[in-house]
């Protein structure tokens, strides 16, 4: 289903003309492990976005020229933490600006939820109990920040899954940060340290 | 390393089951995304559903659409929802996914369903046209609830006898959920409302007695 999600992204996906000088500028927005204190980065490095969805949740690009991309690690802290980023880079700001609008429609949390729960099987299911809105730093022009809440079970065992989308924009370039995590979600902290750290990064970029 | 792997490592296997789910929704090499839990392959669709409707044999007798539907195996606990999208539009969700069917019970849930008029609540839950099935699991991807409406859903998963909209985790517990979330928002179902439903919804066969593992029917190992 990843591989079909994929695909459809790909579909829909911006024209690339990519830049060397872009592609470069994508890749300094990217955490890197030695950002994150007791994070491990596991390969293979992603080439797609780390949130894809059905070919009618993703937003259409098509029109859209990206002249940069990147794509982080697979981090995790422990077994319990993951994260991965993504970054684009358009053609210019207006372009960047319709790509935002898209990307932050409802059909991005409708996107998380079905992320959550088509990933059950017979033995293990995740039912999406929540969604909400993050409170992060507004230190560039766009932040916004979703939380999809699941249960999961196998078997008799039960957890909390939560899986964290964090979109940020300026200029040229949007970056998308997701995270997942069980048990517990992800330190309100250590989140907005994250979006300080590729704010501080998208201003210099 | 995929972090499937790696957690298969550090926990137990039970454990891992719940933070593999978790993680392999966005981290996971696709080969690893989605454990092979369909056995119903695209390619021989067509030939494995089958295209006769219980409701099409003419003033055919509860008790022959019964003897027909019990006999059927299309509706299994193994099929999954994206397997729907690869289906004949023509072919039939058909018989009981778990437990035979039970004709005292198929034959009250029938009468049960007959008091719906929507167009969304098929007639007979142990013979539903896929392109219904593909409509109500197309609802996920459209209604986003908001945070009442969502406890609604949530209270009746909580209290319905099965543990959810379906005994097993299949394309009817997707499809359920789709449904619930459209007549919360069409037509303010309530969680009392959607119980009943899904009570007469129920495709899992038995008598209708209250599953001792909810959400788990068909679960092995």
């Amino acid at each position: 289903m990843l591989v079909a999600s994929a695909a459809a992204a790909t579909a829909a996906g911006p024209r690339e003309r990519h830049t060397t000088a872009d592609m470069q500028l994508a890749g300094s927005v990217l955490l890197a492990q030695a950002d994150l204190h007791m994070w491990t980065a596991h390969s293979p490095k992603p080439t797609v976005d780390p949130l894809t969805c059905s070919r009618r949740l993703t937003p259409t690009e098509s029109d859209l020229v990206e002249s940069g991309s990147a794509y982080g690690p697979f981090l995790a802290h422990g077994t319990k933490e993951a994260l991965a980023q993504s970054v684009h880079v358009y053609v210019n700001a207006a372009e960047a600006n319709a790509a935002w609008t898209r990307r932050t429609l409802k059909s991005t949390v409708l996107c998380m939820q079905r992320r959550l729960e088509d990933s059950s099987t017979m033995m293990s299911w995740i039912s999406v109990v929540k969604w909400q809105k993050l409170k992060l730093p507004q230190l560039v022009p766009h932040v916004a920040g979703y939380r999809v809440i699941g249960d999961a079970q196998a078997g008799r065992q039960k957890a909390k899954v939560y899986l964290d989308l964090v979109l940020l924009a300026r200029d040229r370039t949007l970056t998308m940060l997701v995270t997942t995590s069980y048990g517990k979600a992800v330190p309100k902290s250590f989140e907005q340290k994250l979006v300080r750290t590729i704010s501080e990064r998208l201003l210099a970029a | 390393m995929p972090i499937l792997e790696s957690l298969t490592i550090a926990r137990t296997i039970s454990a891992v089951a719940v933070a593999a789910a978790a993680f392999a929704v966005v981290f996971v090499r696709p080969a690893h995304a989605v454990p092979m839990t369909m056995s119903m392959g695209s390619a021989t669709a067509a030939s494995m559903y089958p295209h006769t409707s219980a409701s099409a044999m003419g003033d055919t007798s509860l008790r022959k659409r019964f003897d027909f539907l019990s006999h059927q195996s299309s509706n299994s606990c193994n099929l999954q929802a994206a397997a729907l999208e690869s289906m004949p539009a023509t072919s039939r969700l058909q018989g009981s996914c778990c437990s035979p069917m039970v004709y005292a019970s198929y034959v009250k849930q029938i009468h049960e369903l007959a008091g719906y008029s929507d167009p969304d609540i098929p007639r007979d839950p142990y013979d539903i046209a896929v392109p219904l099935a593909r409509k109500l699991i197309a609802y996920n991807e459209e209604i986003l609830l908001n945070a009442t409406q969502q406890q609604t859903y949530n209270t009746a998963v909580r209290k319905a006898e099965e543990g959810g909209p379906c005994c097993c985790h299949c394309w009817r517990w997707t499809a359920f959920e789709g449904q619930a979330k459209s007549l919360i928002v069409r037509r303010r179902y309530t969680v009392h409302q959607l119980d009943e439903l899904w009570d007469a919804e129920d495709g899992c066969g038995g008598d209708g007695s209250v599953n001792p593992h909810p959400g788990m029917m068909g679960v092995t190992g």
